[in-house]
């Protein structure tokens, strides 16, 4: 019988460069048929920033939530979501497992993110952006943890970092350091590196690189 | 209205302090510029090049190292071998309908090296 699977994306911007939710560790795949995709991102900006990009777009509407969502590619992307906010999680989560029609344990098993950083003040020293981006690492675990469990999600749930291990906006130890702060019981690096594209902020310029792959694992 | 030429200058360049490219953390950068300029700027064209792209990546944080190659950009006369997410030649339009310097993606060093971005002329006399 063949397996589907799930998977969710944190901090989307180009569509273009949109992060890889078919790779696991040990340079395997597995084809998610299930993906959710969220961007901080606003549909109007979304819109600006990926000219000619087809998409199916609608409002959803969780408690007193109102989201914006579109169907691009047969994915489900949802915007303006924080992804230190659970309830923005959340009400992203509904959207796809009622799209799709299954349970948000597909969904939110497995959650990705691609270097994920904070806008850097224009004062801002090296050693401040690293704090900083430590905080955001720390809080991205805790918010996974927490709509895992307001989710019902019972089992580990994995969340998948791509990073280069001398990433000046943090470094590997740094990073490692976060994700158990917080809450992972265990992270780990793959021994293999990937070719990725990674936009700025501000998505004006774009830089390809090999980058790390690490993973955290999370008890929920 | 003067006809316009495309010019392009193959950049290493070093991040400096704050540089929100460097995603990488590697010691120099690689990029492909692109800048229109007038038919008859063609005498002066390297030099005025060399300075706006030395003035884009300053923008950018990026002090340029070396300018390894600087050509006009002819469409024909190029193929483009690259793996870029743009098309040498997308990027050349980009840069006629712009007055600005127009970048490829910039690749760290272990792109670079793993990817061989090549440049080649076509033979005009080829068939």
């Amino acid at each position: 019988m063949k397996q589907y699977h799930g998977a969710t994306s944190l901090g989307e911007s180009q569509h273009r460069f949109k992060t890889d939710v078919n790779l696991i560790f040990g340079n395997q795949r597995r084809e998610r048929q299930y993906v959710l995709r969220t961007t901080l991102h606003s549909l109007s900006v979304w819109r600006t920033r990926n000219p000619g990009v087809g998409l199916s777009p609608f409002k959803i509407k969780n408690l007193q939530m109102i989201k914006e969502a579109a169907i691009v590619d047969r994915e489900v992307w949802v915007f303006n979501v924080n992804g230190t906010v659970p309830q923005d999680i959340i009400a992203a989560v509904k959207v796809a497992c009622s799209y799709y029609n299954v349970s948000p344990s597909t969904i939110f098993s497995d959650i990705y993110a691609k270097n994920l950083n904070v806008e850097r003040e224009n004062s801002m020293a090296d050693q401040a952006l690293i704090r900083a981006n430590k905080d955001l690492y720390m809080n991205v675990c805790k918010t996974i943890a927490e709509v895992a469990r307001q989710l019902g999600i019972t089992n580990e749930v994995n969340f998948y970092v791509f990073s280069k291990n001398n990433n000046p906006k943090i470094p590997v130890n740094d990073l490692h350091d976060a994700l158990k702060e917080g809450g992972a019981h265990e992270v780990k690096a793959d021994v293999h590196r990937h070719k990725v594209h990674a936009a700025r902020n501000d998505d004006s310029d774009f830089v390809t690189q090999m980058t790390n792959f690490h993973m955290a694992r999370l008890r929920t | 209205m003067p006809e316009k030429d495309v010019w392009i200058a193959l950049t290493k360049s070093r991040p400096l302090p704050g540089c929100e490219i460097d995603m990488d953390g590697c010691e120099f950068y690689f990029a492909d510029s692109f800048l229109a300029m007038e038919e008859e700027q063609r005498p002066v064209a390297i030099a005025i090049l060399a300075e706006k792209v030395k003035e884009a990546l300053l923008t950018r944080k990026l002090e340029l190292e070396e300018i390894s190659l600087c050509a006009r950009f002819v469409n024909e006369e190029w193929v483009d071998q690259t793996d870029s997410i743009e098309t040498m030649h997308a990027l050349s339009n980009k840069a006629l309908e712009s007055n600005s310097v127009i970048f490829s993606g910039f690749r760290s060093e272990d792109i670079q090296e793993l990817y061989h971005y090549h440049h080649t002329v076509k033979e005009l006399n080829e068939q």
